[in-house]
């Protein structure tokens, strides 16, 4: 797939937050780093997922593409256009292209407009046609989406869960963006409501050639949307690789306690797990070698000093000393999986 | 029966939720029993009746909204626990009974440290010296594994993780030693990491106290590893119950079998570019039902008797039951 460019492409993106209080008045200021180095590029009409426990930096990298906080460094290329060096003016009318879908359908829609204003209101503010084709497009997006017409006259609390993320949905698309990037989506909602919005996301992916950046802590809901997966841990990726590769052949121990800890159906299913242990570290003071060897069962010496880089074999890269540097396909690799395979 | 009594007996449990409209049935006839050491899953939907039949047990239903049914019993150790007056009520919730719920933060008071919180119960139920309340605080910390249990007997809530918080929750759930826990979605608010923790955690902690667990979830796929007994609830009825294995290997009631087959991440690469399958609609309001089986508008094997009469529970093997006419044949055999 090494045909055309990027849609979106990121660089040494990162982002640290100052932290408001000082240990002492004259104390240095202290900074999270909540993205810390991430690349990633996503080409048009894939889905490249993000996964991450909570503080890992998934939604920061979102709203730092996006430009909803500031990046501290790094860069961020959307069709051959660098957003962070953008003026003001010039990103608010590229939003039209690139939109956002959050987790919490209840906090994220005004509760005092009606739904079809809330879904008609970026046509309004990127002033895409007249007055008449705005509503059309609204009762369109409306079908789309799954909801009647008729209930554009309604208040977001008269919906529920499901049917609010609908209408975020249709608000999200309808300056028909190419990047959709979804936080979470469905994370907020019931099992079987999740499956009604993932197939609804996947619809208007095929139909109109959608690029997603997905959001979530979710591996099985992951696995049914993205086509590639990066794996985030506190503020950097660890590991990214095509959906198959990753779930059929992780190679970082994370991705396997990840992994490991998914739920599985079949409760015969004993087989021993990969639970972590030991503290996540401090996101203020983090440590200067792999950020995951706190927790990590095949952690040695060399990885509490020396941070480990992301190293790309073919489509599957990862950041893990003791993964060996020979292909991964090789004899080594095979060994390697073994040993986690003992481990867990 | 074969014992004299089962720890719990929900039997015939049914509440009338008053609303704007008027009132609405939002749990019908729902009848389970737990006995000592067991856990017992339960899952549904929102709006399936799952929190609302926890609540019951608890004597916690909103007032003066709620009204339970005239024929309901809710039996612990023989005692209808209905009968009570709060007094006594509040003697069992905590010490007999305790819950833990999905959101740790609201459930924790920010302004008193996590010890003092633990104390607390234990003092309320039990008497004894605030050092004596204190040592336990520490015990019960290490016993749901916080690192530095004398350290963090001193913390505030919001000085924990998530993960911490929910185990905090549950060391004041279990300070007293209840017999039965009620557990309401107590991970959804968690990452898949810290959420195995948890019920590795509940497990041991099952297995070191006896404590019955009642785990409820809107997710089979999250509660099958720690169960052995599941209940299906959909529109406030009871529509399967049976071993957890059977359950998930041969679903017999069509939501079960719906629910199932929706969990996402579960389906092999070769079916990944069909659509996931998904139940069409979404669970109906309480003020919609009506004399027939709740699920019969999303069902795709509904026939006309569906949607005009509940149908009676019919036994499947010995403990597995499921509400629906596909299984008349089985009907006769349960009352």
């Amino acid at each position: 797939m090494s045909a055309g460019k990027p849609l979106l492409s990121v660089r040494a993106l990162r982002t640290h937050f100052p932290v408001s209080h000082r240990a002492r008045l004259w104390a240095k200021r202290q900074v999270v780093h909540a993205v810390d180095g991430v690349d990633f590029d996503i080409m048009p009409g894939r889905t490249l997922g993000l996964v991450g426990e909570s503080g890992s930096g998934k939604s920061t990298v979102a709203l730092s593409i996006l430009r909803l906080v500031r990046p501290t460094a790094g860069k961020v290329v959307f069709d051959g256009i660098g957003l962070l060096s953008l003026p003001q003016e010039e990103m608010r009318r590229l939003r039209r292209r690139l939109q956002i879908i959050f987790q919490d359908p209840y906090s994220s829609l005004n509760p005092r407009e009606r739904v079809g204003e809330i879904v008609r209101r970026p046509l309004d503010i990127h002033s895409i046609g007249s007055a008449r084709e705005r509503s059309q497009r609204v009762d369109e997006l409306f079908d789309l989406v799954g909801l009647r017409q008729a209930q554009q006259d309604l208040f977001p609390h008269q919906f529920s869960g499901g049917q609010r993320q609908r209408i975020a949905i249709a608000r999200a698309i309808a300056t028909f963006p190419e990047l959709v990037v979804c936080d979470e989506p469905v994370s907020a909602l019931d099992v079987a409501i999740q499956a009604q919005i993932i197939n609804l996301l996947r619809r208007l992916q095929r139909e109109f050639g959608l690029t997603y950046l997905f959001i979530s802590h979710d591996l099985g809901v992951v696995r049914e949307m993205c086509d590639s997966i990066a794996v985030m841990y506190f503020g950097q990726i660890v590991e990214e690789a095509p959906r198959r590769d990753l779930f059929e052949r992780p190679l970082h121990p994370y991705t396997q306690a990840l992994l490991s800890a998914v739920p599985k159906l079949d409760s015969d299913d004993r087989a021993p797990r990969l639970v972590l242990e030991g503290d996540p570290p401090n996101p203020i003071d983090l440590p200067k070698g792999c950020r995951f060897a706190s927790r990590c069962p095949m952690a040695v010496a060399r990885c509490r000093s020396e941070a480990p880089v992301l190293r790309r074999f073919g489509s599957h890269a990862v950041a893990c000393h003791r993964v060996p540097d020979a292909e991964v396909s090789g004899e080594e690799a095979r060994e390697f999986e073994q040993t986690l395979r003992g481990l867990s | 029966m074969r014992e004299p009594h089962p720890l719990l007996a929900v039997d015939d449990l049914s509440i009338d939720m008053t609303v704007a409209r008027g009132t609405v049935r939002i749990l019908d006839g729902v009848s389970f029993s737990l006995a000592s050491g067991e856990t017992l899953g339960v899952v549904g939907e929102s709006g399936s009746g799952k929190t609302m039949t926890a609540l019951a047990i608890m004597r916690l239903l909103p007032q003066p909204s709620a009204r339970l049914g005239a024929e309901s019993r809710i039996l612990f150790s023989g005692k209808n626990v209905l009968k009570l007056d709060e007094r006594a009520m509040r003697r069992l919730r905590g010490r007999e009974i305790s819950m833990i719920f999905q959101d740790p933060m609201t459930a924790l008071n920010p302004l008193f440290t996590v010890g003092e919180q633990i104390a607390e119960t234990v003092r309320w139920h039990e008497g004894g010296t605030r050092a004596a309340a204190q040592a336990r605080a520490v015990d019960m910390l290490r016993a749901v594994r916080i690192p530095h249990p004398e350290r963090a007997v001193r913390s505030y809530p919001h000085q924990f993780s998530g993960g911490m918080r929910q185990r905090a929750t549950i060391a004041i759930a279990l300070a007293c030693r209840p017999k039965i826990l009620i557990a309401d979605e107590p991970t959804t608010a968690l990452d898949v990491t810290v959420q195995a923790q948890i019920f590795d955690l509940l497990e041991d902690i099952q297995e070191e106290t006896g404590t019955a667990i009642i785990l409820i979830s809107h997710n089979l796929s999250t509660i099958a590893r720690l169960t052995r007994r599941i209940m299906v609830l959909y529109g406030g009825r009871k529509v399967e119950e049976g071993p957890t294995r059977e359950i998930i290997r041969n679903p017999r009631h069509p939501y079960t079998e719906a629910l199932l087959r929706c969990v996402p991440g579960l389906r092999s690469e070769a079916e990944h570019d069909a659509e996931l399958p998904e139940i069409p609609g979404t669970v109906p309001a309480p003020e919609e039902l009506g004399g027939g089986c709740p699920f019969a508008p999303r069902c795709s094997h509904a026939a006309a008797r569906c949607r005009s009469t509940m149908p009676p529970a019919a036994a499947l093997g010995e403990k597995h039951k499921v509400a629906c006419w596909l299984h008349e044949a089985a009907q006769s055999a349960v009352t």
